[in-house]
Parts: C-alpha cells; structure tokens; sequence
C-alpha cells in the first residue's frame, strides 16, 4: 500500500530527488567533512592527519579566540532583544491599528526592506558610519552636536555597540510576520472575555497576547541564536574584528583560520564547537520556553 | 499522454544540461588562455591584445577577467591551491604567495634567454632586470614585473601657500608642518586604519619603511654568505652598511632561510632599543592623523584630501592619474593645486638611520599556473606577446583613453606615459627595494593578523609600546615554525629548498 503510494507520487519524488541531492552535496558532504577534519591537522602545507583532541587543547589556549567569545555574548544578547521586542512591539501596534488599509501600507513598508540584499544593507551602514563623510557624524554636527561624533566602527569603545545599532530600528521582517500571524490566530472569544471582564491593553498584553505568542518567540530565539552565532560577514566586511579584537567573534576566527591562515583541520574545531553551542542554546531554549509554557 | 508529457518534462532540464555542455565542448576546440587580473585599470589595453594575439592565433581564445581585489587571494587558493583545472592560466602573483614552493607555478627562468618571436631579441631584454632580480623566488624567476609602484606624500599646493610651507626635506621638519596645518584647524594627514590598511594599505606601508631604515644594520646577519646556496660575491662581498646612503644593500642578496633563524634565536628580536624608537616614531605621526584613523577606510581617507579637509596623504604613485581625473571632476571652486614630496628622513635619533627609501617595487607582477607543457608554453608565447614595447605602450594608451590610473612607469622597455603623469613621477623615482620590513613576519599571514591586532591596540593608546613590542616579539618568535613549515626550508643556507622543481 505504501509502495503503491510511492509509485503513484513517482513524478513528485522525482522532482524532490534533485533538491535533496544537491542539499546532501553542499551541506550535509561540507558538514560531515567538517566534522571529520576537526580531528586531524590539516593545513594548506599538507593533507590531513588524524591528531585526536589537539584542535580542542589549541582552542582552550587560543587568547584570541577566548576574547572572541566575550564580544559573541554581547552580540547574541543584543540580537535576541532586537529580534525578540522590537518587532513585537511592531506586531502590537500594527494589530490594533483601526484602519485596516493603513495596517496593510504600514505592513508592506515595514517588510518591503527584506527583498534588500543583506550585503546592501550592511554596506549602507558602513556609510553611515564612516568616521568622516559619514550620515551619523554629519547629522551630528548639523545639529551642533559635534562632541558627540565619533569613529564608531574604529573607535574601541563603540566598535561593538556600532554593530549592535547596525539594522536600527530592528523590525526584523520575519519576526514581524510571525508575531502579526500568532496575533491574528488569536481567538475572538478569548478577546471578547478579557473585555467583558474590563482588561485594559496593558493587561491583555500580558495576560492573553504575551502567553500565546510563546511559540512564535521559541522560534524566532532560536532562529536569532543561528544567526547570530553563524554571522560574521557583516563584521568581516565592516570591520575586520577590530580595531584590535573589538569586534571579533568565533565564527569570524573560524574563518581567518580556514581561509586567511590555512589551518583547516583547526577551523573545522572551531566550527564544531559552534555547531555544539548553537545546538545547547537552542536545546535549552525550547525547554526553557516549554516548561514555562507547562508553568502558564 | 499523460506519461509521455511527464517523461518529457522530466528530460528537459537533463536535455538542457547535455545540450550545454555539448556547445561548451565545442567552443573548447579552441585553446584557452585565461587572464584572471585585478589589475582592472588595464582592462581595454589587454583586451586589445588579447583580440590582436587571437588573430595571430586562430586556434587560441583568450578570456580576460577582471576579479575583485577583494576576496581575490582566497579565490586564488582554492582555485590554483587545489590544482583545479579551472585554474587561471595568468594571475597577480602580488596577491597571493607561496604557490611556487608548493610546485604550483612555472620556472619562468629558462624561457628568458629564449628569442622572443615578437622582437626576435631574447624576452629578456625587454624586461627590467634589477626587479626581475628582485622578485625571484628561491632564486628563480617566478614572477614577472609589468609595472612599477612606490609611494610618497600628496599635499594641498594651496594650503602650504596659504601658510608659508615648502615641502619639507626631513621627517622633523614634516611634523612641524603637520602643526602649523593642525593650528590652521585642518587636518594634517588623512590616513586609513582599517584592517586592509595595516596588511597591504597606509598603516602597512609606514611601519615597513620605519623597520627597514631602523634595521639596514641587520642586513649583515641576514644576507647570503659564502657557501649559501644564492651566494653572489659580486653582490654580496664587498657590502658595508652606509647610512648616508638609501640604496646602499638594494642589490645585496638576503637568504630568507638565515632571516628566519635570527628571528628564532634572538638575533633580530622586536623589543629593542630600535624598535622602540621606530614605534614610538610611528605613534608621534599617528597624532597628527585624523580622529578615528582605525575606523577609516581608503576611500574615506582619500576623500578628506579630495575634499581639501586634510592637507597631506601618504599614496601611490597610483594615485596621480586618479587625482588628475578627480580634480578634473571637481567644481572649479572645489579645485586646488597639488604636489607630490618624498618620505623625508629623520635627522633626529639615537641611532644611524639611513633615509628612508620607500616601500614599492613591482605592482603589476604576473605568474604562470602550472599545468601541461603545452599550456605553459602557449602561455608563454602569450606573456612575451604583451610583453613587447608595442604591447607594453598599447596598455599605457588604453588605460588613459579609459581614464583609468596607471600604478607608474611600465617596466617593460619602450612604454612612455603621458606627460602629464610623468612630470609627478620625480618624488617616486629611485626608490623601493625595501629589505627588513616587517608587520608581521616574512608576509605570513596568521602573524601580519596579531601583529594588526597589537598594532591598532598600541596606535590607539590603549598599549605602551613596551607592552605592543613585547607582544610583537612572542607573535614572530611563535610565526617561525609555520613560516618554515609553509616554504618547506631545511634551515641550512646551503641547500636551496622549494617542493619545485
């Protein structure tokens, strides 16, 4: 009967067999790979050797990389209130808004920046940061504010909040959608019971809202711990990890490691444990979010 | 119906697929020679002769492409470091080290001597040879130098007018102006900090000219010896450190295997007396550099200077085709005259500092990937056709026609510039030929990144300079067994070691 299924939805899987191939070549083969390599001493001088944990002892000793993980916290956290309170805050205010048609344009213009490339965006900020002919300074200094123009990518005390600011005011896309559709998927009578026992929206917020946008949150932290622990391109581009290690993080590490220093069977390490703490994060989060939703 | 409907749907892509490469095996009939350059100034003038070479020889298609400068050394090791056959055939050879020890590219020595078929005089000939000497590698002729490169200050005319200034003839004398500039509430120098800036950019170029006149004294230690395997007692014999004299070691041949063992035993170590000094130089100049340097990149420096908001830059010679062509760009309010002076040299210290001499050499260098035979020698054939004077003027004509900048004069015999490039050239004539520059050690890269890191650290104030150089000195100390790991030296000077053959 099964079989009979398969055969019968032949074409469909014919049509998938490309995908998965090709998803099993470029990401799973690279993984694994990966995952092998950071057992073995492999640099550009050679093939690769099996060397046991050594990758792992390096890491624990490696100063540079140590420093990293500091600024990495820094950026997750930063990312996870951005991407978890502002476009909720978005979503709440879009919702209630009375005129459907003016819901609808103030949507469209919040998530018309997705079709962007993220390279762009990134790109922009850098001009707007330049030190010298950029939009931050010069706003500054036309509103007499020049003491409080700085070099906020190449200054160490602002590199790393620089960052953090980069995408202001933060109404990630995504999140604002998923946010809007567990707002709509709210029931009706719920509502219509908060109002009849006289909540305000202060309180509907926390009481009703808030409670069951909890799968809506697990999903956004989670994606937000991806990409947050991934992401480094924006600050290869921006600034290097710098100046000194102001801005560098592990995965920036990795990839010097790989492809500036050669040392591939330690980059693949590096790799590993990040793919180990993103697993423990998002491990965590979703029990985390599930027992506070089994408390609720 | 259906199935047949289906069945051909399922073969269209699979169809496309054949019928593509089928018409990719027939314009592979024609041989390939791929150009993979960043040297994208010179885009009209090699596709010209590239069009000129194809009707020579029918039978070779030649593909010009122009890379990004970023991302170009990492494109070039995973293209040529895997030995892909998707490997260009011709690259810049200044981007990416350590292919020929690897056994990656073509000896190009043994052609030299050949006729060229073009001139029908050896291809040597219309080389230069003092950087062909120069650019060897273990002794052999690895990369060939198409154009030359050096830097030097750009100042406002206007500016040092309108305050009383002259170039300056010594460092001393450039910082006092640098003050006179700073009181007139315009910044003295525009300097890029960023990261690329200390590897290949401004930063770089500062701290490789202070250590090569603040180390002339280790030139002894390191040069060629007799018995070495690049001995040249012609060379090498009767050398005597002259500090009154830049160029007094520019053609003394160094081992690079007797640099790495001083550097291992403490021969030439970071944190002396020199080095201090030289730093704490370098930090006294870095006070009258922009605000925020660290976070300024090339294009936002350059624009402090375009804009008449700083008074001086440390560029390229490059940069006089580009300043002509923005000046011309600008308002007519906006315009103003400038200059070009040498790096001035330091009359004041505790010790013999020779005058600087700059940081340039070749900036143009080509190199050949090693595939078969036959394609080394159709390259080669290719190389000495646009290394002919015509060739070498066509590139010169067609990148001014393209309002493109040239790096400086050709270094292939017979290409004239254009005089209004020429007649700035003077502040960049004779010098380069750097010898113990370092930012990290011997180009390696993991120790230019440290040596980045601490840099910026000590720049910026937040390290002494005993601190910043104790630092330096662990980071070359622990570079040395991946420097010799990486060339594959044995560490005796007598044997040559390269994995070529």
């Amino acid at each position: 009967m099964r079989r009979g299924a398969i055969w019968r939805s032949r074409t469909s899987y014919l049509f998938l067999l490309p995908t998965f191939l090709f998803l099993w070549l470029f990401n799973y083969v690279p993984a694994l790979s990966g995952l092998f390599h950071a057992f073995t001493e492999w640099e550009t001088t050679g093939g690769a050797h099996f060397n046991g944990l050594d990758n792992f002892r390096r890491m624990a000793q490696d100063e540079f990389l140590l420093l990293s993980i500091t600024n990495q916290v820094w950026l997750l956290v930063a990312s996870l209130l951005k991407s978890l309170i502002v476009p909720l805050i978005v979503a709440e205010m879009l919702f209630h808004l009375r005129s459907g048609r003016l819901q609808q344009v103030l949507r469209t213009l919040f998530l018309a920046p997705m079709v962007v490339p993220g390279m762009v965006g990134i790109l922009l900020w850098g001009f707007i940061y330049d030190p010298n002919i950029g939009l931050l300074n010069n706003a500054l200094d036309a509103v007499g504010l020049h003491h409080l123009t700085r070099a906020w990518l190449g200054d160490w005390h602002t590199a790393l909040p620089a960052v953090i600011g980069i995408g202001f005011p933060w109404v990630g896309g995504l999140a604002l959608l998923l946010y809007l559709a567990g707002l709509n998927a709210i029931p009706q009578d719920l509502l219509a019971a908060g109002a009849v026992d006289g909540a305000t929206s202060w309180r509907r917020f926390w009481a009703i809202d808030l409670p069951l946008l909890r799968g809506q949150m697990k999903t956004i932290a989670v994606l937000t711990i991806i990409g947050s622990l991934q992401d480094f391109g924006s600050l290869l581009v921006l600034t290097g990890g710098g100046p000194g290690l102001a801005t560098h993080v592990p995965a920036l590490h990795m990839y010097f490691q790989a492809f500036r220093f050669g040392h591939y069977g330690y980059a693949s390490a590096i790799g590993f444990v990040l793919f180990l703490a993103t697993l423990a994060f998002t491990v965590a989060n979703m029990k985390f979010v599930a027992a506070a939703e089994e408390m609720g | 119906m259906i199935i047949v409907r289906r069945t051909l749907l399922l073969l269209l892509p699979l169809i496309l697929l054949v019928g593509g490469s089928q018409g990719q095996q027939n314009s592979q009939k024609r041989q390939q020679i791929t150009v993979a350059t960043v040297s994208s100034n010179y885009r009209e003038g090699l596709n010209v002769l590239a069009r000129e070479y194809e009707r020579l020889h029918p039978e070779v298609q030649v593909r010009i492409q122009i890379q990004p400068t970023n991302g170009y050394e990492t494109w070039l090791r995973t293209q040529i470091g895997t030995g892909s056959d998707t490997a260009p055939d011709i690259f810049n050879s200044n981007y990416a080290h350590g292919f020929y020890e690897r056994g990656l590219t073509v000896n190009l020595t043994s052609f030299l001597d050949n006729p060229n078929p073009y001139t029908s005089i050896p291809w040597r000939s219309s080389l230069n040879a003092q950087f062909l000497e120069k650019q060897k590698v273990n002794g052999d002729v690895v990369i060939l130098p198409i154009d030359f490169i050096e830097i030097a200050f750009f100042y406002n005319r206007d500016v040092f007018q309108r305050l009383g200034l002259d170039p300056p003839t010594t460092w001393e004398e450039m910082l006092r102006h640098a003050e006179a500039v700073r009181k007139a509430r315009l910044i003295p120098f525009a300097v890029p900090g960023d990261a690329d800036s200390y590897w290949s950019g401004t930063v770089g170029w500062i701290f490789r000219f202070f250590t090569d006149a603040y180390l002339r004294d280790a030139v002894p230690i390191v040069m060629s010896r007799p018995g070495d395997w690049d001995y040249n007692a012609k060379q090498n014999a009767n050398f005597r450190v002259d500090v009154s004299n830049a160029m007094s070691d520019a053609t003394v041949v160094s081992n690079p295997e007797r640099l790495i063992a001083a550097v291992r035993d403490g021969v030439i170590r970071m944190d002396t007396a020199r080095f201090h000094e030289a730093y704490e130089k370098v930090r006294e100049f870095a006070k009258y550099w922009q605000r925020g340097f660290n976070g300024t990149n090339a294009n936002s420096a350059y624009q402090l200077f375009l804009t008449g908001k700083a008074a001086m830059m440390l560029h390229s010679s490059a940069t006089i085709s580009q300043l002509n062509k923005d000046m011309d760009d600008l308002g007519a309010a906006d315009r103003f005259q400038w200059g070009v002076f040498k790096v001035p040299p330091i009359t004041q210290s505790r010790f013999h500092i020779p005058p600087f001499r700059g940081v340039g050499g070749a900036g143009t260098m080509w190199s050949v990937v090693k595939k078969s035979d036959a394609q080394t020698a159709r390259v080669v054939d290719f190389l000495m056709f646009t290394t002919t004077p015509h060739a070498a003027q066509t590139l010169v004509e067609e990148t001014v026609k393209a309002r493109q900048p040239l790096n400086g004069p050709m270094l292939i015999a017979g290409a004239k510039l254009p005089e209004s490039i020429g007649r700035h050239f003077g502040a960049f004539e004779n010098r380069g030929f750097e010898k113990l520059s370092f930012r990290g050690l011997a180009d390696e890269q993991e120790s230019v990144w440290k040596w980045t890191v601490w840099a910026q650290r000590y720049l910026d104030g937040r390290m002494t300079t005993d601190e910043c150089l104790k630092r330096y000195q662990q980071t070359m100390v622990e570079a040395v067994p991946r420097v010799v790991a990486n060339n594959r030296y044995d560490m005796d000077p007598r044997t040559k070691d390269s994995a070529a053959p």
